[in-house]
């Protein structure tokens, strides 16, 4: 790029002087391409996303316009520096634009680029109007031209899009944020709206494009572009002839160098390097053709486009002339390329406004025509985004235009003014009669010789006077003479002499063939009758064999009819053929005849003539009667000449010489007649020349009269023309018309047929004028019946009053409406209402039958369940009020009305009367606030509440049910309410039961009949183990030990046979597998309709007092066992003794004794609860009876447990030995003492008792001479009692007893006991 | 007194009383039978019950609070007929020895022998 060579020198420049550095960016600019770029909301993510990818070496410089804050410093040029590694400024004033570098506008100015400068300016706009983007496009249009890029991104508003307008004028390139990847499509949409982009993308897309488009010749090098192209020449007619034959668009006569640049340009958004590969896709792709036309017709057009222009031709051309005009007079004006249409509408505003100012009506006529027929569509629909008038002055809007939606239709009225019609200026013939012609910014587009024939055409169209408006850079060439100039600024002309046809080239008529129809003279009707009369056949055989020849002429003696053979008489000279008669005459006829014609032309009446006629060197004598016929239907004044040859007696060979007298006589006759015909002819001729000379005058005048009478008829001829196309405009307008007619005819038609309602329109002498299909079920018609008087036909439904209902509408114009039955028993609805016209004229009567029979039945259905209502209404315990919301207001809170209340409303509600009151006056404050808060809930959620609201104004306690009832305002509620206090009361004692069951330490439950749980309270979790949850709803089985079987089935047997109260003690196994024994009650539960539902059970844990009365039954067991045991003992005892008794009394007092000593140890295993007892206390025990109350024993020893039947044994034999002491030993004397000793020997684990007897003191001992139960019992029985050993010597100084046993005692060792036996 | 026809039969005594355990002893030999052994406690008892030649078995059912049924069970398994003698009489059995013979103390000697004879009744045939 070269420009970046110059780009360091020109800020050296710039700071060197001020006009060097204008000087040198101009010619900079030339070749700096700058890319204007528009965002606002949701700006700076597109700006970023585009600079992501925008490589930093383009070439092209980008100026940047956003909504700033204008009160804040703009980070802009911060915030986007980030993202390229151009320089970004901020703009100051008179900056010159420089490229690969981004400009950034500053806050609240308007930017403009202007000659390679960037100018800014205070905003002409207050803040909120401003179009700050639309400034910098329209500028850089102006400036660049068709190097112009513009780029819209994402923002609200329509900011951009009018700018774009001017952009696309010049044929710049506009690319689109995609509304789709927009924060905020609202620009961009209303980009793509006007039709100007060339691009819809995302942003990050664009750089590709803009760099592609940057390096193609034309644009980078436009000059270079223009010459290359001039070698493309033939291409360019190629593709402008494919043009022609694919659109029928000629854009012969356009101006080269556009068609050269708007084609490249083309090219460049295609991406196609050579025109002949952009002919052959335009060939091949049937969609460029209308994209390359759509660029050629540039159409860009707003309301009062450029004001100041129509400013001037308000004042200058409008205002005069409506001034001018009277009123009722037309005004015509035409719009050549009126595009979308919003010129013409501009214009009939301008003129509208300009009429109501002098109080005049006009019959504006507007003709705008374009070769576009989609612009002409939406120029007829005259249908407009808001943004396209935004621009009009509030007055204009609503004066002339009617909001739709989002869009604005121009008023019917303005559009009736203005005839849109497809029209090409250079191909179709103009218009005429105009008083203004509105032509701008179209020929430039143009070559300069079709400019000519336009400005031409022009110069014919307007009437004398008449005015023509041209673009600001439009003349009129060389045809300047013709116009006078009103304003050379704006452009506008008049039309200043008469019209000049001969350098108008017409264009040819389109359309119809020209007229077959042939102006020339029609020949006199006497052609062959084809079938003629037998007569006439006859006749004309004769005619043909016997008359003569003969030749018809008329008055100007020209011939109308040859009869026969004229030949003779007649010959065509040379030169055209003639139908003068007296130029076909031959020799010696013409003179003779000429005075016999004109005679009888003018006296009327036959003459015979005879003549000569000379053929060759004969003269052969002819009789010629000349006589007038009758004026008839088809002949006037004409003249029949009939020729007849005489005979040849008086020819001349034969009169020669005979007489001379006689042919003297005959020769000075001729001489005479000669000389009479001679000064016949002579005073005719002299007539005849002063006739010729009138004529000639006469001519002469008829030819100046006939010049300009040919003049006016070639102007008719044109005005014609134009009419004609007038004609075919209003036509197409009606064509147009009528086709809507049609469809809202077709729609009526539909409407009426398909809304079933039957339709009758009769005129005001009630005679049917159409009728919908529908009728015919209430009238025997038939289409043809349309005509004929209502009062014939016959009715299938009873209505004495149809046709005097008709006469009361006709008369009082109000709707009249019946209701009438018909035949068949339905019901209808008999409407009658004055059938208007558009122009409010009654034409009639319109009569619609509505079918009501469902609406009746609906209606009584309607009734029947409004008496339901209020049966239930006023019938239902339960209280019943609707409520109307009184709204807040300044003064007054919010407040219900009572609107309903029933009957039972006072019953539950306690009070009287409130019906028509409000909750505020019925209830105390206190009470009121929540019934708002939980009304006003139910009214805005739409969703009805159930609660219950203590009134303790009335002691009672409301269970409400709220709903709103929806209706259309959304203010009425309905409350249903019962009174719930003793309820209540009922509910505090059931929850002090249940308060009293759960605290409960017994099992209280319930099973229904199947024998399932239903109630399981926390005393049964705690006795079972198992949880409510565990238990609920399963069968009380699970509680049974295995093996056991359901009481359940057994206990409802038991209720259903009279039992209440039913009571078990039952064995149950718990949760953790242990078995407890339960004591239940068991009773019904009964139902209100006395069946039994199911039971309850009361139950407390007995294992306990059952364990207890186990340990009872075996206590006495055991007791018994004891008992018996002892007896046994005793049984044993007294056996023994009795055995070797030697005396009763001797055996019995040892008994005594015996039995004694086993008592003494009862006595002390009872005191040890028989759990045993120790040695010493047996010893003491025992010892006690022998001790007769002296101290003749000693014992002493360790503490030696004793178990029950050891200790028995112990003390038996201890007693025995005592028995024996007493007896022989020790305790026989006085001095006797025993001592008894025992010791534990050895460690722990082979522990020894060893006790010894020792009895001192007594007699002499001598061993006993046999063995008695004493010693056996001693010897052998304890010895194995204890395990061990028992010796007894009878030592001298008296008896020794030792005990060796094992420690503790009573573990005997297993042992025969055969041994000790026999021991 | 024994019968001329009365066998001489060697007994097995379980008893844990030793008085009551010397009374029998005196009854059986004044019967004619031979006391093999006085076991008082279960283990004694199952070990003289499992390997003694003995013909008959009386069995205290309560051993100091331990029941005498394991030698029993012993003594059925070896064929050795026994009979109990309890205080506790027939209803201190279990349903299993309902069916032998229970001597109930306290006894005499001619109940002592009636019982012998009937439980070695079914011995003899």
């Amino acid at each position: 790029m070269k420009i970046d060579a110059d780009k360091n020198s020109a800020s050296v420049k710039a700071t060197i002087s001020r006009v060097s550095e204008k000087s040198d960016s101009l010619s900079e600019s030339k070749t700096v391409l700058v890319v204007g770029i528009g965002a606002s909301a949701g700006g700076v993510e597109a700006l970023s996303r585009f600079f992501d990818a925008m490589p930093p070496d383009s070439g092209a410089a980008f100026v940047i316009v956003l909504h700033l804050d204008p009160t804040r410093e703009s980070q802009m040029a911060h915030v986007l520096s980030s993202h390229t590694t151009m320089s970004v400024l901020q703009v100051t004033d008179d900056m010159p634009i420089q490229a690969n570098q981004v400009y950034v506008i500053a806050p609240d100015k308007d930017l403009t680029v202007s000659k390679g400068l960037l100018q800014l300016a205070e905003p002409a706009e207050s803040r909120g109007h401003r179009h700050p983007v639309d400034v910098l496009f329209r500028s850089l249009a102006a400036d660049q031209g068709e190097r112009a890029i513009a780029i819209v991104l994402s923002g609200t508003g329509s900011n951009g899009t009018d700018g774009l307008k001017e952009v696309k004028a010049v044929g710049g390139l506009i690319l689109i944020q995609d509304p789709v990847t927009a924060k905020f499509d609202g620009m961009p949409r209303s980009a793509i709206s006007s039709g100007m982009a060339d691009h819809i993308i995302a942003p990050e897309a664009m750089p590709e494009i803009l760099v592609r488009y940057i390096n193609r010749e034309y644009i980078a090098d436009p000059d270079n572009g223009e010459t290359a192209a001039s070698n493309a020449q033939p291409a360019i007619d190629q593709i402008l002839t494919l043009l022609f034959t694919r659109t029928g668009n000629d854009f012969r006569n356009y101006r080269r160098s556009t068609l050269q640049r708007r084609i490249q340009r083309r090219l460049g958004l295609k991406n196609i390097d050579t025109l002949y590969d952009y002919m052959n896709d335009l060939r091949s792709n049937a969609d460029e053709a209308p994209l390359l036309v759509k660029d050629l017709l540039i159409n860009v057009t707003s309301f009062f486009r450029d004001a100041e222009a129509w400013k001037a031709l308000a004042t200058l051309v409008v205002a005069p002339l409506v001034v001018a005009r009277e009123t009722g007079a037309p005004i015509r004006a035409w719009i050549p390329g009126c595009s979308t249409g919003e010129e013409a509408y501009t214009l009939a505003m301008l003129i509208s406004e300009q009429a109501v100012i002098v109080g005049k009506k006009f019959d504006v006529k507007i003709f705008a025509t374009d070769a576009r027929d989609d612009n002409l569509k939406i120029a007829r629909d005259g249908i407009y985004p808001a943004a396209a008038i935004a621009g009009l002055s509030a007055t204009r809007q609503r004066v002339f235009f009617d909001k739709l939606d989002a869009t604005y239709q121009v008023k019917k009225e303005l559009r009736n003014m203005v005839v849109f019609a497809p029209q090409n200026l250079l191909r179709d013939p103009p218009f005429s009669h105009l008083d203004i012609v509105s032509c701008r910014n179209l020929l430039i587009y143009l070559e300069p010789e079709a400019q000519q024939s336009i400005i031409a055409l022009f110069h014919f169209s307007l009437e004398e006077g008449g005015n023509l408006l041209l673009g600001n850079t439009e003349t009129l060439g060389r045809h300047e003479a013709m116009f006078e100039i009103i304003s050379k600024k704006w452009r506008i002309f008049r039309r200043a002499g008469p019209a000049r046809l001969d350098i108008v080239n017409f264009p040819v008529l389109r359309g119809t063939a020209p007229s077959s129809k042939s102006n020339d003279a029609v020949a006199p009707h006497l052609t062959n009758g084809i079938s003629v009369p037998a007569a006439d056949i006859a006749r004309r055989a004769l005619l043909e064999h016997f008359a003569p020849a003969a030749v018809l002429i008329d008055r100007n003696c020209r011939v109308v009819y040859f009869h026969g053979s004229t030949g003779n008489y007649l010959e065509q000279p040379t030169g055209e053929p003639s139908k003068d008669l007296f130029l076909m005459t031959r020799d010696g006829l013409t003179t003779k005849l000429r005075s016999a014609v004109r005679t009888v032309i003018a006296e009327n009446r036959n003459i015979i003539i005879s003549v000569n006629i000379k053929h060759g060197s004969t003269l052969s004598p002819v009789q010629v009667t000349v006589f007038p016929l009758a004026a008839g239907a088809n002949v006037h004044g004409h003249v029949l000449i009939c020729f007849a040859p005489e005979a040849v007696v008086s020819s001349i060979p034969n009169n020669g010489a005979p007489n001379n007298l006689v042919a003297d006589t005959t020769v000075q006759d001729e001489l005479k007649a000669l000389r009479n015909e001679l000064q016949n002819t002579i005073e005719h001729l002299e007539t005849t020349n002063e006739e010729l000379k009138a004529s000639n005058e006469e001519a002469t005048s008829m030819n100046e009269e006939l010049q300009s009478t040919n003049e006016e008829l070639e102007t008719s001829k044109e005005e014609m023309q134009s009419f004609n196309e007038e004609l075919h405009t209003v036509n197409s307008q009606l064509q147009h018309k009528v086709r809507e007619l049609e469809d809202s005819a077709n729609d009526l038609n539909n409407l009426l047929a398909g809304t079933e309602t039957a339709t009758l329109f009769v005129d005001a002498k009630h005679c049917v004028k159409w009728f919908s299909p529908g009728t015919r079920e209430l009238f025997d018609f038939i289409v043809s019946d349309i005509g004929r008087p209502l009062s014939h036909f016959a009715r299938k439904f009873q209505d004495d009053k149809l046709l005097s209902d008709a006469e009361e509408v006709l008369r009082s114009l109000v709707v009249v409406e019946a209701e009438v039955r018909a035949a068949d028993g339905r019901w209808f609805l008999r409407r009658m209402l004055p059938y208007r016209t558009l122009d409010n004229h009654i034409a009639g009567v319109v009569i619609t039958f509505i079918d009501t029979t469902e609406h009746k039945m609906a209606e009584a259905a309607m009734r029947d369940s409004q008496i339901q209502y209020e049966v239930l209404f006023n019938s239902i315990d339960e209280g019943f009020c609707v409520l109307e919301k009184i709204e807040a207001t300044a003064n007054s809170p919010i407040d219900f009305r009572f609107i309903e209340v029933n009957p039972a409303f006072e019953k539950h509600g306690g009070t009287a009367v409130v019906l028509g009151k409000t909750m505020r006056e019925v209830y105390p404050q206190e009470e009121q606030n929540d019934w708002f808060r939980i009304h006003d809930q139910v009214l805005k959620s739409g969703i009805p509440i159930r609660y219950e609201q203590s009134l303790e104004s009335m002691g009672r306690v409301l269970e409400l049910y709220e709903f709103p009832l929806n209706n259309a305002k959304n203010n009425r509620l309905a409350i249903i309410f019962q009174d719930i206090t003793s309820r209540k009361l009922g509910v505090a004692s059931a929850l002090k039961l249940a308060a009293l069951v759960a605290s409960s330490d017994d099992l209280i439950a319930s099973i229904d009949v199947e024998g399932n749980f239903t109630s399981w309270n926390p005393g049964a979790e705690r006795m079972f183990g198992y949880m409510a949850e565990e238990v609920l709803h399963k069968h009380s089985s699970m509680l049974l030990i295995p093996g056991q079987k359901s009481a359940s089935a057994q206990l409802f047997e038991q209720f259903r046979s009279g039992g209440e109260n039913v009571h078990l003690e039952i064995e149950r196994m718990r949760k953790d597998g242990i078995m407890i024994w339960i004591s239940a009650t068991c009773s019904p539960v009964i139902a209100a309709d006395g069946k039994i539902v199911g039971a309850s059970v009361i139950a407390r844990d007995i294992t306990q007092r059952r364990r207890a009365e186990a340990h009872r039954e075996i206590l006495v067991g055991e007791l018994n066992h004891r008992v018996k045991n002892t007896l046994a003992i005793v049984s044993a005892i007294a056996s023994q003794t009795l055995t070797g008794a030697v005396s009763i009394k001797a055996a019995s007092e040892a008994f005594s004794l015996r039995l004694m000593a086993l008592s003494g140890t009862h006595d002390l295993l009872m005191h040890g609860n028989w759990a045993g007892t120790d040695l010493a206390s047996i010893v003491k025990a025992t010892i006690e009876p022998h001790n007769g109350g002296q101290n003749r024993f000693h014992f002493e020893g360790a503490f030696v447990p004793m178990k029950p039947g050891l200790a028995v044994t112990f003390s038996l034999a201890l007693h025995e030995l005592c028995t024996n002491a007493a007896k022989y030993g020790a305790l026989s004397v006085q001095e006797g003492f025993i001592t008894i000793a025992w010791h534990i020997h050895g460690d722990i684990s082979k522990a020894r008792l060893k006790l010894t007897w020792t009895e001192s003191g007594g007699p002499p001992v001598v061993a006993p001479t046999r063995k008695g139960f004493g010693s056996r019992l001693i010897q052998k029985a304890l010895a194995m009692e204890l395990g061990g050993e028992v010796r007894i010597l009878y030592e001298p100084t008296g008896v020794i007893c030792t005990i060796d046993a094992p420690f503790p005692p009573g573990n005997l060792k297993v042992e025969t006991i055969d041994a000790k036996l026999r021991d | 007194m024994p019968n001329c026809e009365t066998k001489t039969w060697r007994v097995l005594i379980v008893e844990d009383e030793m008085l009551l355990a010397m009374n029998l002893e005196d009854m059986l030999q004044e019967l004619g039978h031979e006391v093999v052994a006085v076991a008082t406690r279960i283990p004694q008892a199952l070990t003289f019950a499992s390997s003694s030649d003995i013909d008959l078995a009386i069995l205290d059912l309560n051993l100091s609070g331990a029941l005498s049924f394991p030698v029993a069970d012993v003594l059925r398994n070896r064929a050795v007929p026994f009979l109990f003698a309890t205080g506790y009489g027939f209803q201190g059995l279990t349903e299993n020895y309902r069916s032998e013979y229970v001597l109930a103390k306290p006894y005499v000697i001619r109940e002592l022998e009636k019982a012998i004879a009937s439980v070695m009744t079914d011995v003899d045939d």
